[in-house]
Formats: C-alpha cells, sequence, structure tokens
C-alpha cells in the first residue's frame, strides 16, 4: 500500500482513459490523490504553479504520462521535466498506446520508471494497476 | 544487388571489336583490289607488248616480201647505212628496230631491240647477247620458238616488262642472209633461230596512275570507316547517355515508390492507432455499465454484453494485425548468423503444440546470415497455422525441411524452406487469396482469425527478396515453400557479392 501522503499526477487527454484509471485505482483500494492534467502544457503550470495554476503541493512523486496529446506531448513534457532541477527526480510511468520502438527508447534514455501499454481489455489493466500498486509500496520514494 | 548490364562483353569492348572487324576486313578489300590491279597491270603490259611485236615482226617480212624484192629488182642496194648512200634502201631488221624506237619515243616510252648470237658487223656492239635476260631468251627460243619469253625486271630505277619473242628465219630472208657479204653465218635454213627481238615496256606508268587510283580507293574507305567508327561512336554514347537517364529515372522511380510504401506504411500505422483509442473506449464502458447495472441484467443482455465484447476483442486483433503488418517494412533487421534448428526449437517450444500433434525438423538446416526476427515470424505463422486449422490435432504432423536452389531469374543464391503438414488442405482456388490481407477460408466466428498471419508471411518473404508458394489441394495436406536469399555468408569467406 502506497503510502498516503505521496499523490500521483495523471497526465492524460481522453476522458474514458482518465475514468479507467480513477476506476482502477479504486477498485485496487489505492487512494492517494489522483490529479489530472489535459496535456504537457498544462501538468508543467500545475508543478510550477505558473500560467495562472495553483502549484500541486506536495509535488507529486509519481507521474502517469500519457505520449499522444495535444499541444506538448509526452515525450516533450518529459524532457521539460527532467531538465527541471525541482521536477527531475519525479518517477515517472509512461502509459500509452503506442508501442512504436523510437518511443520507448526516448522514454527510457530520459529514466521513466516503466513503459506500459494500454490494454483494449478492462481487466487487463485492472491487473496492471494492481501490479504498480505493489511496486509503489515496495520501493522507497524520494 | 542491381547489376546493369548482364553481357560479358563491356561496351567499349564491343565497339574495339568492332573497329577492329571492320578494319581488317577495309584492308583485306584493298589488299585484294591492289593484287587485282597489278595482275592487270601486268596482263595488260604483256598483251601491249605482244601486239607490238607482233606489229613489228608483220612489218618486217611485209617490207621485205612486198619493198626489198621489188627494190632489188631495181637495182637499189639494201644497206644498213643506206643514209650515207645514193640508191639505196635500209635492210627491214634496220627499218624495223627505226620504227621500234619511233614507236617509244612517241608513246609508251617502250624500247625495241632485236639481237642474236650471229650479229651483222656494224651492229657488233649493240645485236650480240649482253646480258643474262637475253642469254636465257636465246636458249628458251631453242627449245620453243612459237612461245614468248618474258620477265618483269627493274633496271633504271623502273619496273619494266622485257618481252621476247623469237625472230625464225622467213624464207623470204633465207636468201638474202646467206648471201650478204658482210654475214655472220652463211648456212641459214627456213625456220632457224635467227635471233631474238625484244619490247621493253615501262610499268612505271601505269603502275602510277594504279596508285593514285588505290590511294583514292583508301582514302574513301579510311573517310567512310571514320564516319562509320563516329556513328557507331555517336550512337553508342547516346545510347549510353539514355541508359544512365533511365537508370535514372528507374532509380528516382522506385525511390519514390518506397517512399509511398513507407507513406502507407505510416499511414496504416497512424491510423490503426487512432482507432484503438475509441475501441478501448467502448472496452471500457461497456464493461463499466455492465458491472454498474449488473442488478438488473437479464440473461440475455449479459450474453449480448459479451458478444459485444468478442466482437472488441476481434477489432483489437484485427487492428494489430494492421499494425503488424505495417511495421514490417518499417523496422531495419540486424542481419545476424541464424542456426535455423535452434530457431525453430525456439518457436516449437512457444507454441501451444497439442498432445500427439508431431513436428518434424529435418537434418541438415543451415546455419547463415539473415535476420533473425523476419524468419522467426515466417516460422511461427506458417507453424502456428499448421496447428490451428488441424482437423485431427491430436494426430497432425508437420514437417520443416529445407533445400538450396539456384533462381535463374535473379540469378541469385537461395534456401528454401518447406512447411508440409497433413491438414485438411487448401482448394486450388483460394491459393492465391489466402495470402491476401484479412482473408480468411472459414467463418470468423468458427475459428478466431483475422487473415493478417500469411499476409505478414508473403510481405516479409517479399521484402527480403523471397518468394513464397503453396502446394496443395483439399485433402491432401498443404505444403507452403518460401525462400530465403543467402547474404554474403562470414564463414565461407565472403561469398561473391555482385553489384
Amino acid at each position: 500500500m502506497l503510502d498516503n501522503n505521496v499523490s500521483i499526477l495523471l497526465v492524460e487527454d481522453d476522458d474514458v482513459d482518465v475514468m479507467n484509471v480513477q476506476r482502477a485505482f479504486k477498485k485496487n483500494h489505492i487512494s492517494n490523490a489522483v490529479h489530472v492534467a489535459g496535456n504537457g502544457l498544462e501538468a508543467l503550470a500545475r508543478l510550477r504553479g505558473t500560467n495562472g495554476q495553483e502549484k500541486l503541493r506536495p509535488t507529486p512523486k509519481i507521474i502517469l504520462l500519457d505520449i499522444n496529446m495535444p499541444k506538448m506531448n509526452g515525450l516533450e513534457f518529459l524532457a521539460e521535466l527532467r531538465a527541471d532541477p525541482e521536477l527531475r527526480a519525479i518517477s515517472v510511468f509512461v502509459l500509452t498506446t503506442s508501442d512504436e520502438e523510437k518511443d520507448r527508447v526516448t522514454a527510457y534514455n530520459m529514466n521513466v520508471a516503466g513503459y506500459i501499454l494500454k490494454p483494449v481489455e478492462p481487466g487487463k489493466f485492472m491487473e496492471a494497476v494492481k501490479t504498480l500498486d505493489v511496486f509503489w509500496s515496495l520501493i522507497e520514494l524520494p | 544487388m542491381n547489376t546493369p548490364s548482364h553481357s560479358p562483353l563491356k561496351n567499349w569492348q564491343f565497339i574495339l571489336l568492332l573497329i577492329l572487324a571492320f578494319f581488317i576486313a577495309a584492308f583485306a578489300a584493298l589488299w585484294h583490289v591492289s593484287q587485282l590491279q597489278s595482275r592487270l597491270i601486268e596482263s595488260t603490259a604483256i598483251k601491249n607488248a605482244h601486239l607490238l611485236s607482233d606489229a613489228l615482226t608483220e612489218f618486217r617480212t611485209l617490207y621485205t616480201s612486198e619493198v626489198v624484192a621489188a627494190a632489188k629488182r631495181h637495182g637499189l642496194e639494201i644497206t644498213h647505212d643506206y643514209t650515207t648512200k645514193e640508191n639505196a634502201i635500209p635492210l627491214p631488221a634496220t627499218l624495223s628496230m627505226l620504227l621500234g624506237k619511233k614507236l617509244g619515243e612517241h608513246a609508251s616510252g617502250s624500247k625495241t631491240m632485236l639481237y642474236s648470237p650471229y650479229p651483222f658487223p656494224w651492229r657488233q656492239k649493240t645485236g650480240g647477247l649482253r646480258d643474262q635476260f637475253m642469254e636465257q631468251a636465246w636458249q628458251f627460243f631453242g627449245q620453243h620458238p612459237d612461245q614468248p619469253f618474258y620477265r618483269f625486271a627493274e633496271y633504271e630505277g623502273r619496273k619494266h616488262l622485257r618481252y621476247a619473242t623469237a625472230d625464225v628465219m622467213r624464207p623470204a630472208c633465207v636468201q638474202c642472209h646467206n648471201e650478204h657479204p658482210a654475214t655472220p653465218k652463211n648456212d641459214w635454213k627456213v625456220g632457224d633461230l635467227r635471233g631474238v627481238l625484244e619490247v621493253d615496256f615501262p610499268l612505271d606508268q601505269v603502275v602510277a596512275q594504279t596508285h593514285a587510283d588505290l590511294k583514292g580507293t583508301v582514302a574513301i574507305f579510311g573517310t567512310i570507316a571514320l564516319l562509320g567508327i563516329i556513328g557507331i561512336g555517336s550512337v553508342t554514347s547516346k545510347l549510353r547517355r539514355t541508359s544512365v537517364e533511365l537508370q535514372h529515372r528507374v532509380r528516382e522511380r522506385t525511390a519514390e515508390l518506397e517512399r509511398i510504401n513507407q507513406e502507407l506504411d505510416q499511414y496504416a500505422y497512424v491510423v490503426s492507432h487512432d482507432l484503438k483509442a475509441p475501441l478501448r473506449a467502448i472496452a471500457n464502458l461497456s464493461e463499466w455499465i455492465e458491472e454498474d447495472i449488473a442488478d438488473s441484467l437479464t440473461d440475455d443482455t449479459r450474453k449480448q454484453m459479451s458478444l459485444l465484447r468478442g466482437r472488441v476483442a476481434r477489432m483489437d486483433d484485427l487492428i494489430n494485425g494492421i499494425l503488424q503488418y505495417s511495421r514490417i517494412g518499417r523496422i531495419d533487421n540486424n542481419i545476424e548468423s541464424v542456426d535455423v534448428d535452434e530457431l525453430l526449437q525456439d518457436i516449437i517450444a512457444g507454441l501451444a503444440v497439442p498432445e500427439g500433434f508431431v513436428i518434424d525438423i529435418a537434418p541438415g538446416m543451415p546455419v547463415f546470415n539473415t535476420a533473425r526476427v523476419p524468419l522467426s515470424q515466417v516460422f511461427a505463422n506458417l507453424l502456428s497455422n499448421a496447428i490451428k486449422y488441424h482437423h485431427q490435432p491430436e494426430q497432425g504432423h508437420v514437417k520443416v525441411d529445407v533445400r538450396e536452389v539456384h533462381a535463374q531469374k535473379t540469378n541469385g543464391e537461395f534456401y528454401e524452406f518447406s512447411v508440409r503438414d497433413d491438414g485438411p488442405g487448401i482448394a486450388p482456388d483460394y491459393h492465391e487469396k489466402v495470402f491476401a490481407i484479412f482473408q480468411t477460408l472459414n467463418a470468423r466466428d468458427k475459428v478466431e482469425s483475422t487473415g493478417v498471419g500469411l499476409s505478414i508471411v508473403k510481405k516479409i518473404v517479399d521484402i527480403q527478396g523471397g518468394d513464397i508458394t503453396l502446394e496443395s489441394a483439399e485433402g491432401k495436406g498443404s505444403t507452403f515453400r518460401f525462400t530465403v536469399p543467402k547474404i554474403g555468408n562470414n564463414e565461407q569467406g565472403g561469398s561473391h557479392n555482385a553489384g
């Protein structure tokens, strides 16, 4: 079980996918706060408290990141994140439909903690979230 | 590895050969013409000499019989020095010599000589046998008085025809010769060889004219040859330019086609990717609805929901198939040494092979340089098809075999792998169809299949430069054969990589 003080930022533009994550969290009894940003720009604004957004406190220690998004996609966001001294330590899990080798390599080059393909079947995603929960409870986050 | 030309002769070698052949033919023709001409010159000279000497002989005979005889009756003296005496006319020989001399001065440059071993005293100096030719002629006429004797000789720096005929004692002459006070011999009989009449013709005028003609012919030949060579050269260079241009255009078109193909693959990839998002939403939402209204569902609606999700799953498979298919051309595979036997064992271990189903790998599977992943995909698809579509999986049998083949068309070396099963077989009508994307022979509900597998297999084999064929008939099992090119193999010390 993940420490309740740890908040999670979900960067995802698809409402159904957002619901999917929320539903899976609920089913797995993950009660941590889950913030949602619709694209990379919005996520950065919320992490930094810029652009009229309120800064997220405490800073989320885990980010679930989609790749294909409008305005600023996941990989561009990741590059910004890793260049920011205050945000670079955040553990990022890519959650995407893209199984392109190029995306995967680029993501891992920017030190993502995991690269998960969104399965079509709901049951499978549930299992993935369950595994993530176990993993998060096992590791020590910064 | 596209070789522009398969001809063993390069273009320039061919042209060189052509020019060489042309020159040989031209020189042979010229040589032949010059031979003909020199023979013609000689025969013309001989004919002329023959006519002249005949004319002189005839003149002398006529003079002797018609003039000398009458003059004698009138008491005129017949002598060689007639110019210094009164009432004297020349001897026949003297006059005919004079005629020959005049003719020579006026026209052909010919010389006429009359000689014998028995010259009259006043001709002691000029009338004897003074050289080898004259002696030979005298000897020759001793045996063949009725034939001419001639030689081509060079003297005074010019080529001459020396044409000699026998001067035979005629009845009209015998008496006079025997009775002449200064005669060197007085027992002449009719038919005796008296002397030799020689006519000399210089050939150089004729030769010079002929040579001038020949030079003209050579010049014409040379011009024709030059024009021919220039023509061949310009045609060849034009052809080469055209072929270079064509090659260039083919390359452009190929590049364009490759680009379009890649675009198409990219398009398929993006589209199928984008199709997945709504599909996932449908799957999720339907499941949530089902969960939320679980209590009010009837058996019918529950079945319908399950059908809905089954179709969603199928659509997911189809999209995955398109993704896989589009990825084949987009991803470069490393060439590495692949142990095919080991590769097959790995694939079989990963397949759900039913109890009793036998997969037999023939001995002698090669270890060769190729792309591992595509080869593995081809085998995996063919083997899993053999299992999936077998009518009696519990006693099915598949045999994997290999042989080396040489393709005439591309002049390449290949391995031909075959996967033979004893399944239900495929009617010949469908042999083309099975390789097309989304083609299945069973209703999708009976055997869950997307119809992508064999199209992927074909695309992979095609891209690698190979070929795939199917031999099958209903109830006879199926044999898929595909070829994989051998790439320059390190173990064999680098085979010839023609290109």
